[in-house]
């Protein structure tokens, strides 16, 4: 039988790396959300972020929690631009145009990231990277957090609430959810949709970017690393309900919750087995994502 | 008398094939002017075109004297043209207040907005009710009042409204064209498009009839409720 301590362990990482998946989701997310693109490049932003912060880091000197920001911004822009270079003109294009752009410009970004930064596996040190806390220790018993997993999961809880935050406050995340519900009513009460399509995109990408980023200290960056969280990003915004923002962030808790739980009873590389099975149950039997709600 | 919104030759399409043929309407401030025709004569169409909906004009389209022809669709509404879409077009994920406030997106001003809810909880109290709901969780009826209280909302100086009673139970018609000339009333240039062309003809001050993208019949509204041509096409008696 596992123990209490165990459980609560198991329990503890599912939710440090949950908190990741379920920022990373939220741009994915986002993007859906808004413009109604699947984006299949979009964790390459993950990637593009996890190297801004190790250049910040390696030539500025700056702890990849603080370059997570700067990874943001750069993501941001370099979102927005791509929009209107790209997603834009195919915005009312056949899906399998869009199907065709967005897996192109995957590979796109994964081959630019081998001939910039080349194949190397980058990574930093930090101080706080091999210390962690030890909780409720008794005897031989305690539960441990790494201090680069807490710092992470906290940076993702509030760049995750900040989102939240500005969608619901603020006159342009308002606008922005109009655009997302019925981009024609929205254009009539004066809202510039394409604007809103090139903040969310930029806004997207800039939130997984830096979801790449505050990983760093116990990730190692590389151009593939994209390829790692693309189906798990998917799987929890499918799981959560395409679209929604609240949803990418429960998907992406019971992702990292799934898989850390799933490593109790099977074997590590199989921890995705859980996970893919639940996913395509959820697919036959509630496709519209477990948070959903109807409307009439 | 000058017009309000003065529309001349204005021709229209989608992309292919011309949907409105050379156009010529106005309509004067505070009047309230219903377009009637068939299912396909291009009423949506036209009101599209007045709202820089419809991708491609030849014409031109002035609102109280500006050209607004070329505008793109989310210029229009700080003019004071507030445009109530057929089938309603609610935000389905949110509430109704939220819904409200997104009317007055245009007006950006905080003060007005609040000004503006009470007003549209005066006209349609049923709102009050459901303000904290979420939108499309409404009766059809409950969204054309959303529908028309987020118009209001921007303060317009002309009302817009496409098939207001399109699928609503008779009493709920009824009770939405109360509103609406209460709203008239108020000083509100209403542009309505309506197939229950009884109702329409009976709110109106003037209406034109629109068959096959063209005008075929203007005048005011109580003599076209008399012309026989209307009667037998449009009224079945």
């Amino acid at each position: 039988m596992q123990t209490i301590y165990t459980l609560t362990q198991t329990l503890v990482d599912g939710l440090l790396i949950g908190g990741i998946y379920a920022v990373i989701s939220i741009g994915l997310s986002l993007v859906f959300g808004v413009m109604h693109i699947v984006n299949f490049a979009h964790a390459e932003f993950l990637m593009i972020g996890m190297f801004v912060a190790w250049y910040a880091w390696a030539w500025l000197g700056l702890d990849p929690m603080l370059g997570a920001f700067l990874a943001l911004g750069v993501t941001f822009l370099l979102g927005m631009g791509m929009q209107r270079v790209l997603i834009k003109p195919i915005l009312a294009a056949p899906q399998v145009a869009q199907i065709f752009l967005t897996v192109g410009l995957l590979f796109a970004l994964e081959n630019a990231a081998l001939l910039l930064f080349g194949a190397d596996y980058r990574s930093v040190s930090t101080p706080y990277q091999t210390e962690a806390l030890s909780l409720f220790a008794s005897g031989g018993e305690r539960i441990i957090v790494p201090y680069a997993k807490l710092f992470a999961f906290l940076m993702a809880l509030g760049l995750g609430a900040s989102v939240w935050l500005f969608l619901q406050r603020t006159r342009t995340g308002q606008a922005m959810r109009a655009t997302a519900q019925d981009a024609t009513a929205a254009r009539l009460m004066g809202i510039d949709t394409d604007r809103m399509y090139m903040l969310a995109f930029g806004l997207g990408t800039g939130t997984t970017a830096f979801g790449g980023a505050v990983i760093l200290p116990y990730i190692t960056a590389s151009p593939t690393v994209g390829s790692q969280y693309v189906v798990l990003m998917f799987t929890a915004v499918v799981l959560g309900g395409l679209g929604s923002v609240a949803g990418a962030v429960v998907g992406g808790l019971l992702v990292g919750l799934i898989q850390s739980f799933s490593a109790l009873v099977l074997p590590i590389q199989l921890q995705n087995l859980i996970l893919f099975v639940i996913f395509i149950a959820v697919l036959a039997l509630k496709p519209e994502g477990i948070l959903s709600r109807r409307t009439g | 008398m000058t017009a309000l919104l003065e529309i001349a030759g204005l021709s229209g399409s989608y992309g292919q094939g011309e949907v409105l043929h050379d156009i010529d309407l106005q309509v004067g401030a505070r009047e309230f002017l219903a377009v009637i025709g068939a299912n396909t004569a291009g009423k949506s169409t036209l009101l599209r075109a007045i709202s820089g909906l419809l991708p491609q004009v030849t014409g031109r389209i002035a609102f109280d004297g500006t050209d607004i022809t070329a505008l793109p669709a989310n210029r229009i509404p700080a003019l004071g043209i507030a445009h109530v879409p057929e089938g309603r077009h609610v935000f389905p994920m949110m509430s109704v207040e939220e819904n409200l406030r997104m009317g007055a997106y245009a007006l950006d001003d905080r003060r007005r907005a609040d000004r503006g809810i009470e007003r549209v909880f005066g006209l349609f109290p049923r709102l009050k009710e459901r303000r904290r709901q979420l939108a499309g969780t409404l009766s059809g009826g409950e969204q054309q009042m959303v529908a028309v209280g987020r118009g209001m909302m921007l303060e317009p100086r002309l009302l817009i409204l496409d098939e207001p009673s399109l699928g609503l139970a008779p009493m709920v018609v009824e009770e939405m064209h109360d509103r609406l000339l209460e709203i008239h009333a108020e000083g509100v240039a209403i542009l309505l498009v309506e197939q229950n062309v009884g109702l329409a003809l009976d709110c109106a001050d003037r209406a034109y009839v629109l068959a096959s993208g063209r005008i075929e019949l203007q005048g005011p509204a109580d003599e076209l409720a008399r012309d026989d041509r209307i009667r037998q096409a449009y009224l079945g008696i």
